[in-house]
């Protein structure tokens, strides 16, 4: 198994779905990525993301990159 | 040139499966028959059909006879004024020129030659079973999705290894068991001893050793792109 590189980006995916009314499985379907990776995502899982794949978020959400991901301090 | 659609790739690899199974299910047939057969435990007869052997009726070995053994009526030649001719049709010649190999039938062998004899005949059959179901695993992990992991890469090595040494071994143990049953029998006089090793298994085996290797690297990448959306 990899190591798992340590890092402080936060996803809030979540909430702009809940902003926006979507759930998981719709945004999936608009965007053409499986609901496991977008789950991956929400869930602080993942440890990168293609452009391609942060546009077609972006597009959907209608937000900002910063908006989905924000550096939390260091404690 | 953009890859073979998800739905193609997957038939593809169905075909491959449902290939690797038969041969799977003709090479347990064929060790069924090896056991159960005349030469076994002599519960069936001589089957027929597609699984019919030679060996599966009458025990046989193939060897080579010694050199000093000639083949009567083989073509002999003749010198004329056109030159070197065939001896009876005048034709352009011909030579025949051992060594000879021949099949040696054992029609009523003692206890011990028919073991020995039929675990010779097993080996063969029981490595390739195992190298196709280790194959057939491969085949099934890449049609579920995810062909490089650790647990494949290890199959191929395990492959690797079966063929370059069992392979090799396979073909040892026939030969000395060939050499020994033809030197006990009344054949022994007109076959010369001699044990042969084929380099085949041990080149085909490392190729799969570097396609493993390659593999290896493929997991790797594989680990890197884990987490990425």
């Amino acid at each position: 198994m990899p190591v798992e590189e340590p890092h402080r980006v936060a996803c809030h995916l979540d909430l702009l779905l809940e902003r926006e009314g979507l759930t998981l499985t719709e945004l999936a379907r608009r965007i053409d990525v499986t609901i496991a990776n977008l789950s991956i995502l929400k869930n602080n899982r993942a440890r990168a993301i293609r452009f391609s794949t942060l546009t077609a978020i972006c597009d959907q959400l209608r937000c900002q990159p910063g908006d989905l991901f924000t550096l939390d301090s260091v404690e | 040139m953009s890859p073979a659609p998800a739905s193609v790739l997957s038939r593809r690899l169905r075909t491959v499966e449902a290939v690797l199974t038969v041969l799977l299910v003709l090479l347990v047939l064929w060790i069924g028959a090896l056991l159960l057969g005349p030469n076994g435990l002599g519960v069936v007869g001589d089957l027929g059909g597609p699984i019919h052997t030679d060996t599966n009726a009458v025990m046989a070995v193939t060897t080579e006879l010694d050199t000093r053994v000639t083949v009567a009526g083989a073509p002999t030649t003749t010198d004329t004024t056109d030159g070197t001719r065939d001896a009876v049709s005048g034709g352009r010649p011909v030579e025949i020129s051992g060594p000879y190999v021949a099949q040696v039938s054992f029609l009523d062998p003692s206890p011990a030659q028919r073991v020995i004899w039929l675990l010779s005949e097993l080996v063969g059959p029981l490595l390739a079973s195992v190298i196709v179901i280790l194959l057939l695993l491969v085949a099934v992990s890449a049609r579920r999705g995810d062909p490089f992991t650790r647990a494949n890469t290890a199959r191929l090595r395990a492959i690797a290894a079966l063929v370059m040494v069992g392979g090799t071994a396979v073909s040892f143990l026939s030969s000395v068991v060939s050499m020994w049953l033809v030197a006990e029998s009344p054949a022994g006089r007109i076959v010369t001893p001699s044990v042969s090793i084929t380099l085949l298994p041990l080149l085909v085996g490392l190729l799969v050793l570097a396609l493993a290797e390659v593999w290896n690297r493929g997991v790797a990448l594989r680990e890197d792109t884990e987490g990425l959306v």
